[in-house]
């Protein structure tokens, strides 16, 4: 299994997942990739006795990627750095970065088989050369000047591009292909969590190695790229750049995945725009535990409570949030908001707080930090609200409705899909629709929410559970391996 | 079709709150993320889901202009208050740590009775070799902490920084121990000094060297503990020495030991405030692999040894050469040793300078090519090439300034057994040295400090080399003249390695700063 970002080493939807695939399928035996920002992240979760390796690779936070590297002994470590000459890389490596430039800056120039082969040759050169001596060389800063400065792009004339510019890109490039230098553990099946940098494994061993390819997609990790990268970088060059690059990266993990397994029917209109074969979907909706997440009998509140969960960060779209907790506070003055989770990102952290302070909400609004107790949460609110900008399918969502808790959601992702007609939806990033809908709620008797809630819990009882999740990844990974080996055996019988 | 007053709202909402988008498949999640879901698309615009509304907005680009993001920095950015601070903060980093060596000279000059005198003179000349070799081999060590803590606290992670720092400071300690106890029998075969003395020197070596290691572990987290116990020990010694009348020697190892105390204080407590704590789940978080630590800082470790090697090269060879025996190792040259002392304080005052102006063209170089164009670079290399030259002329009119200054001063005093010539010949070679020490500075900030290890190893051999044939031959005043040879290599050499790297300057600037 291959993770970016998150398990076991960071919280959140997509670690739950992991980890209850993992902790839930004691006859399958794991071993774990997961990319992380730096090698520092502790583990966040206990792991199951079928996790038999965690191989971190860390993007930042060191010198060279040897510090944290698979070569060891030394002894190997150095033979790699010795045998990586700017002859070998003038003559090994430059042709084939070539053609990996131009696949991404120019997909219409080579075809998708033959970028994924490229990408197979690079792996393979880096399982031999060394990454930071051949990525730092002056031959791959002069080819790759030389060959993102021609006219490729209509918005951006060539002349201007600055060396700050080209810089920042070619340092990028050389943090997000690190993934690449790493080899791939010989196992039956790869599965991946995100269509992005961690999926180039998958890719790679399905290529090499004929190892089948499952793609799980929670968010479309394209649109959020898109969404992420505006905030973080302002030249155009380079977010182009990384838009091509993301591009390519994800076209790679849909063509050679065999089947990819968005959490939700709502990813599925990505994937089809982004040329997947309606035939290679299968949805596989997340579930949780009922006997964890169910209904706790709490008695009334004082006063009217909405909650929050998630990680704190701009895709969560707390800010949203707090400007409609400034609206629904002119109707319900006692009115609080309790915002769960970690702050992921502090300088939107900060936005939110600032926020607060201008709405003077300090006594409305608080942030509760991480529980680990969420039904508890859940159990206690009047209602839940949620208020992303973008969702693959949240699995804060379903445990709220088997807790029967009365939602209300941004439109956004598969939440539709979950709620059905058992809560209220709202357009994202609009703080009046969404204060509106709170009030509605609020004005609400509170039989009239526990109703609310106990038709979510219903709908997620025969819905969402972790059983049927789980019943579901095994029989795919069954079926996957089964019709490799038969693949495999026809082969043989052919030869 | 689509040409209804909301879409036009729409259009001019993501053009103007979303500027420079590029891409259309930026456009569709821009529209997402701002609630419309395929089925309010067609409501309101008549699409049919959010892919096609983008691909319409983003047809009409050619209407919104790119905006200029202006991130040119403005010429004459630089005010003369900012260039005063930069040069107070760059000199007084490296001016505190002369500030001691300044005071032990002034107090040699001056005439200080000695009321309490417990130690032997013998001890002087053996403390004299100690600290150069403690400096010459503790340095490396220097280096490998302040390279690597640095690294973690740029990171903002001192737990990370203080962790680092132990495993280099056990190996330092291990190899100083084991340098101190070969010293210690190497002394007792030739009959150095009294045995007594020997293993006194031996424990003081191991003292002087944890200081420096210490130094550089403290310096890390508290960033004004090395120059506060610097000025505070040479305060301790000011007083020792003429206030208590306490001979030179003690005074010396007196200030030692305050500062070793308080280095250890500092250590612990800096320790127990960025301990690491065990996670809950898991192992803690490793270290990198020390063998590869090892190798990535093993340039940063010659560049430390070699540096002082240089520097007290000429000295050690002239006591040796002098003698032609191993009992004068410890600096029976008196004469050759204060001439020489003359010559190193100007180049101890000229370091703060040589820094202030390779962190200049530093700053300029980079400040430059961030903001050209490729087609501008060829113009960074020469505008670099004028910069850098202007610095060495800058460099060579101050050193010619502090040494004649230093030398007036001096000769006002009792000049002992100053031999003037050989100072001027020590100015020279210490100036040489300079320009080599202002190249290897501005290598080491574009991560090139390779390049330069095997220029200043073979300085320092031809320094040792020329300096013990010539000080055997002709007498040991002549060994000045090894440090002058060996410096015209380092400055020539290092140069022609500075002006090749300015020829790419734009490849330096990427290959910098990982």
């Amino acid at each position: 299994m291959t993770t970016e970002g998150t398990y076991p080493f960071l919280g959140g939807g997509v670690s739950t997942w992991c980890h209850e695939l993992t902790q839930q399928m004691p006859e399958v035996d794991f071993k774990i990739m997961a990319i992380v920002a730096n090698p520092y992240l502790s583990q966040q979760y206990p792991l199951s006795a079928n996790v038999t390796q965690v191989l971190k690779v860390p993007l930042w936070g060191m010198e060279d990627p040897i510090e944290y590297g698979w070569r060891f002994p030394f002894s190997r470590a150095l033979k790699s750095k010795i045998a990586t000459t700017g002859v070998t890389i003038s003559e090994r490596f430059m042709p084939l970065f070539e053609v990996l430039l131009t696949g991404i800056i120019s997909p219409e120039r080579i075809e998708i088989d033959a970028l994924g082969q490229v990408f197979v040759a690079i792996h393979e050169y880096f399982l031999r050369y060394d990454y930071h001596k051949t990525m730092t060389s002056i031959e791959v800063w002069s080819g790759f000047q030389t060959l993102v400065t021609t006219a490729w792009q209509s918005q951006i004339k060539p002349d201007q591009i600055t060396i700050g510019e080209i810089t920042e890109t070619l340092k990028l490039l050389y943090r997000l292909l690190i993934p690449l230098h790493v080899p791939i553990p010989p196992v039956d099946l790869i599965h991946s969590s995100s269509a992005s940098y961690c999926g180039l494994p998958g890719v790679i061993g399905k290529i090499k190695y004929g190892t089948p390819y499952l793609l799980t997609e929670h968010g479309i990790n394209i649109r959020e790229q898109y969404l992420n990268l505006r905030t973080g970088i302002s030249s155009i060059f380079v977010r182009r750049f990384l838009h091509y690059l993301a591009s390519a990266v994800v076209k790679l993990n849909y063509h050679f995945a065999d089947i990819v397994a968005p959490v939700c029917n709502y990813n599925t209109r990505w994937e089809g725009w982004w040329d997947v074969p309606p035939d290679k979907i299968k949805v596989i909706y997340n579930g949780a535990d009922p006997e964890k997440f169910k209904p706790q009998d709490y008695p009334a509140n004082d006063h009217p409570i909405v909650m929050n969960m998630g990680l704190i960060f701009a895709l969560k779209g707390q800010l949203t949030l707090i400007e409609a907790a400034a609206i629904v506070r002119e109707q319900f003055p006692t009115v609080e908001f309790r915002l769960y989770g970690k702050p992921s990102d502090l300088d939107y952290f900060a936005r939110c707080q600032a926020k607060i302070k201008e709405h003077q909400l300090e006594n409305t609004v608080i942030f509760a930090g991480f529980t680990n107790e969420p039904w508890r949460v859940y159990g206690e609110a009047d209602i839940v609200a949620m208020s992303s900008i973008s969702e693959g399918f949240p699995y804060a969502v379903i445990e709220a409705m088997l807790c029967e808790a009365a939602i209300v959601s941004t439109d956004v992702g598969g939440v539709g899909e979950a709620l059905g007609d058992t809560g209220l939806l709202v357009p994202a990033s609009q703080p009046i629709a969404l204060a509106n809908a709170i009030i509605e709620l609020l004005s609400l008797t509170r039989e009239q929410r526990i109703d609310l809630g106990k038709r979510s819990r219903q709908r997620g009882l025969d819905l969402f559970t972790q059983n049927k999740c789980i019943q579901t990844y095994l029989d795919t990974y069954r079926k996957l391996i089964r019709n490799t080996r038969i693949l495999e055996l026809k082969n043989a019988i052919d030869l | 079709m689509m040409t209804n007053h909301a879409l036009q709202n729409l259009i001019n909402s993501v053009y103007t709150n979303y500027p420079n988008v590029c891409d259309p498949w930026e456009i569709v999640a821009i529209v997402e993320a701002l609630g419309y879901t395929d089925k309010a698309i067609a409501a309101e615009f008549g699409c049919r889901d959010a892919l096609v509304l983008g691909q319409f907005i983003y047809a009409q680009r050619d209407q919104f202009p790119f905006i200029e993001i202006n991130n040119k920095p403005v010429e004459k950015s630089l005010q003369l208050r900012d260039e005063i601070n930069i040069f107070i903060s760059q000199f007084s980093h490296s001016f505190i740590y002369t500030i001691p060596f300044i005071i032990l000279l002034i107090l040699n000059y001056l005439p200080v009775e000695t009321k309490v005198d417990l130690l032997p003179a013998e001890l002087n000349s053996l403390f004299g070799f100690v600290t150069m070799a403690s400096l010459i081999t503790s340095s490396g060590f220097v280096q490998m902490i302040s390279r690597r803590g640095l690294f973690y606290m740029g990171l903002n992670d001192p737990i990370q920084a203080n962790r680092i720092c132990l495993p280099i400071l056990s190996m330092g300690l291990f190899t100083t121990i084991l340098l101190s106890s070969i010293g210690i029998i190497f002394g007792f075969y030739q009959g150095i000094a009294a045995d007594g003395y020997i293993i006194i020197a031996g424990i003081y070596y191991v003292l002087l060297s944890t200081i420096w290691m210490l130094f550089a572990i403290v310096g890390l987290q508290y960033r004004f503990a090395a120059p506060v116990i610097l000025i505070g020990i040479t305060c301790c010694f000011f007083i020792f020495r003429v206030f208590l009348r306490f001979s030179a020697l003690e005074s010396q190892v007196l200030m030692v030991s305050i500062a070793f105390i308080s280095l250890a204080i500092l250590s612990i407590s800096n320790r127990l405030k960025h301990r690491s704590v065990k996670p809950k789940f898991g192992q803690r978080v490793p270290l990198p692999h020390l063998s590869i630590l090892v190798y990535l800082l093993v340039p940063y470790f010659l560049y430390g040894i070699v540096y002082f090697g240089f520097i007290f090269a000429d000295r050690l060879v002239a006591n040796i050469a002098s003698g032609g025996h191993y009992s004068l190792f410890a600096g029976n040259s008196l004469g050759y040793q204060d001439s020489m002392d003359l010559a190193l304080l100007d180049l101890l005052l000229i370091v703060p300078l040589v820094e202030y102006y390779s962190y200049k063209l530093i700053t300029y170089w980079y400040r430059r090519a961030k903001f050209m164009t490729l087609a501008e670079a060829k113009g960074l290399g020469w505008s670099l090439q004028k910069k850098y030259w202007s610095s060495i002329k800058r460099i060579f009119l101050y050193f010619s300034l502090l040494a004649t200054l230093t030398l007036v001063l001096l000769s006002l005093l009792h000049r002992g057994q100053t031999n003037n010539i050989l100072t001027i010949m020590a100015c020279i070679g210490y100036f040489l040295f300079a320009i080599g020490l202002f190249n290897t500075v501005i290598l080491l900030s574009l991560d090139r400090l390779k390049d330069i290890l095997g220029t200043l190893a073979t300085a320092t051999l031809i320094d040792f080399i020329v300096g013990y044939l010539l000080g055997s031959v002709f007498g040991v005043y002549f060994a000045v003249v090894g440090l002058i040879a060996g410096s015209i290599f380092f400055a020539v050499n290092s140069s022609q390695k500075i002006l090749k790297e300015i020829d790419r300057a734009e490849y330096c600037y990427f290959y910098s700063g990982w």
